[in-house]
């Protein structure tokens, strides 16, 4: 595990070197602000169980209890012939984990994910979407995805938590973690490329390619005192993610080459500081992610569209 | 009403609302609140001193760190992947003038020093997983860039490629954040003609993302001129002329996270060593000659291969 730990002593000789030539000295907080740097000697990441716990608070709760991740994405449409990213739609996510113990030791989560399209930079819901290409105007589709079950085993730290699940195409693969100042960022990245689901012989419209392909990196940041606290369950960590992945169905975009760029930004939040108007949405568009207790076969987007569309012929055979 | 005058006005305001408001919350960088300057997303003010705030400070002769780590990869049309490829570590420094309440300027120097994809070494040699060749790296130097910051936005001036764009800003559960995109082409430099195995193309595009984000508390916190902030971004650009990409179609795509410091005390030794021993011309600002940017430096060391 490399640690990216503050060496106070030789940064701040630094600072003296650089303050010496410079005019712009870099001044030690003349306001006197005092510093707040934890001692990340007290998060000893080469440890196994301090990494197992450090990873669960971040990315849910070592305490049985629902842990709710609520993000804004912003994403464009990259064509390749000219290069270019035309803005596409912004995105509310609303991700919930519902965290319980075994009784063999295991922490399980159960997780499920919807995100709301809004028009570009607007709190405003897109209901329909015209596609720039075609010129017809198609409806959207917002998704809810689920149940995707993990188990994570406090003696086998590093074995695949999400097994369990037949339906998983993205094997997410760790980078590194880091400390900068007060902060913990743990990052990750994935890259699929997999059978689609929806093959273009069968839905020409709604197809992507006979290959789909999903690029992420994901990253949480946390505050390493809440890591060191063994009082806190749950480290109320920020996250950012980035996607490139094809064509979602509904876009109607055939085998068009491109790909879709989102980039979003969020944290984690107890329930009752979800923004109303945000709850408000989740309610009316994608109400299934609060009633989970009738929800247990899994679902994603491609199966929502193969259960209940039909495929249209291509282009001028309608 | 005179913006200055209303600016003064809400700060000296903010004392007495504080005083009435009994104990704030204990901060994420200081002390008690004294003072709050209240982030209304409508008053233009407010979010300019917000931004300053995130990305520097409202201090006059002051300097500003910005440390991220990044991982880049290629993207090849040809089979629709994105393979690793390197990562780096950035390193932007700005030094602020505050001009009057509603105006600060800053110069700007930056570099990326590259090393392995996710390890803390210098990248010597690369070896091309797209054309199969080994290629030198070569860090990138920019500077200095002057931006004046108003109300009315960031003004980079008529010699900067990059304009920045302002989104649509969030608070949430005391969380500010600040996304900001750019996307500009022009002319390479690196032709294609005159360097066609380094040339990425007659065009050089440049796409990308950047996300800063703080505590509320900190950013309404009157008495506080800076903050630590997170920084996040995305970059899509056409290939760096050390790839030799001999104008091969795809691009490089960099993701990023970093923080910006409340002084370079704050700069972890693993990145802050690898600079210094590497890019020791960005702790000498004082002796910086000229202006400086990846394609005139290319220029200025490399010569044309044949293909």
């Amino acid at each position: 595990m490399n640690k990216f730990v503050v060496d106070r002593r030789n940064a701040l000789n630094s600072a003296t070197t650089f303050g010496a030539a410079s005019i712009f000295t870099p001044q030690a907080l003349a306001m006197g602000l005092p510093s707040d740097i934890v001692d990340s000697a007290d998060l000893d990441l080469s440890d196994p169980k301090v990494r197992f716990q450090a990873k669960l608070k971040v990315r849910g709760s070592l305490a049985e209890e629902n842990v709710h991740r609520v993000s804004t994405g912003h994403v464009w449409m990259y064509l390749p012939e000219t290069h270019s990213y035309e803005p596409f739609c912004s995105l509310e996510n609303y991700q919930v984990s519902e965290w319980t113990h075994s009784k063999d030791g295991m922490f399980r989560s159960r997780m499920f994910e919807a995100a709301i399209y809004m028009k570009f930079g607007t709190d405003e819901v897109m209901e329909t979407w015209k596609n720039p290409f075609t010129g017809e105007t198609v409806e959207v589709h917002h998704y809810a995805i689920g149940p995707m079950k993990a188990t994570y085993n406090p003696n086998a730290i590093d074995s695949d938590a999400g097994a369990e699940n037949a339906e998983r195409v993205i094997i997410a693969k760790d980078i590194n973690w880091q400390i900068v100042a007060d902060t913990i960022y743990m990052p990750s990245d994935s890259s699929v490329f997999y059978r689609n689901p929806l093959q273009p012989d069968k839905w020409p419209r709604a197809s992507a390619g006979e290959f789909f392909g999903w690029d992420s990196f994901i990253m949480f940041a946390a505050k390493v005192a809440d890591l060191s606290d063994p009082g806190i369950k749950q480290a109320m960590a920020q996250s950012w993610y980035q996607e490139n992945i094809r064509w979602q169905p509904w876009m109607l975009m055939g085998e068009r080459p491109g790909r879709l760029v989102a980039r979003g930004f969020g944290k984690k939040m107890r329930w009752d500081t979800i923004p109303v108007d945000r709850v408000k949405r989740i309610e009316k568009y994608v109400p299934e992610v609060l009633d989970r207790d009738s929800w247990s076969e899994f679902k994603n987007e491609f199966l929502w569209y193969m259960r209940t569309q039909q495929p249209r012929p291509p282009l001028g055979k309608d | 009403m005179d913006p200055l005058v209303s600016r003064r006005s809400a700060l000296a305001g903010g004392l007495g609302m504080a005083a009435g408001l009994g104990t704030l919350p204990p901060l994420e960088i200081g002390g008690p609140v004294l003072a709050r300057e209240p982030l209304d997303l409508d008053d233009p003010i407010a979010k300019m001193r917000a931004k300053v705030k995130m990305i520097g400070t409202l201090e006059d002769g002051v300097a500003s760190h910005r440390v991220s780590r990044g991982y880049v990869y290629g993207y090849n049309p040809d089979d629709d992947s994105f393979t690793r490829f390197y990562s780096m570590i950035n390193y932007n420094v700005t030094q602020w003038t505050r001009v009057n309440d509603v105006t600060h300027r800053y110069k700007m120097h930056e570099c990326a020093l590259y090393t392995p994809f996710d390890e803390w070494d210098v990248l010597t040699t690369f070896q091309n997983p797209f054309t199969g060749e080994t290629v030198d790296p070569m860090s990138y130097v920019i500077g200095p860039l002057e931006v004046e910051v108003t109300p009315e936005g960031s003004d980079t001036g008529p010699e900067a490629t990059i304009k920045p764009i302002h989104m649509d800003w969030q608070v949430m559960d005391g969380t500010v954040w600040m996304p900001i995109q750019s996307e500009f082409s022009f002319a390479n430099p690196i032709s294609p003609e005159k360097w066609p195995k380094e040339s990425s193309g007659p065009e050089v595009k440049w796409n990308s993302f950047i996300l800063f984000s703080a505590a509320l508390n900190d950013i309404e916190n009157a008495d506080l001129m800076k903050v630590r902030a997170l920084n996040h971004y995305q970059e899509n650009v056409t290939w760096a002329p050390w790839l030799e990409m001999q104008g091969r179609p795809g691009f490089s795509l960099s993701r990023g996270f970093g923080m910006k410091f409340l002084n370079m005390a704050e700069i972890p030794s693993e990145p802050l060593t690898l600079l210094q021993a590497n890019v020791p011309e960005m702790f000498d600002l004082d002796s910086w000659q000229g202006t400086r940017n990846n394609y005139r430096d290319f220029m200025k060391v490399r010569k044309p291969k044949p293909v």
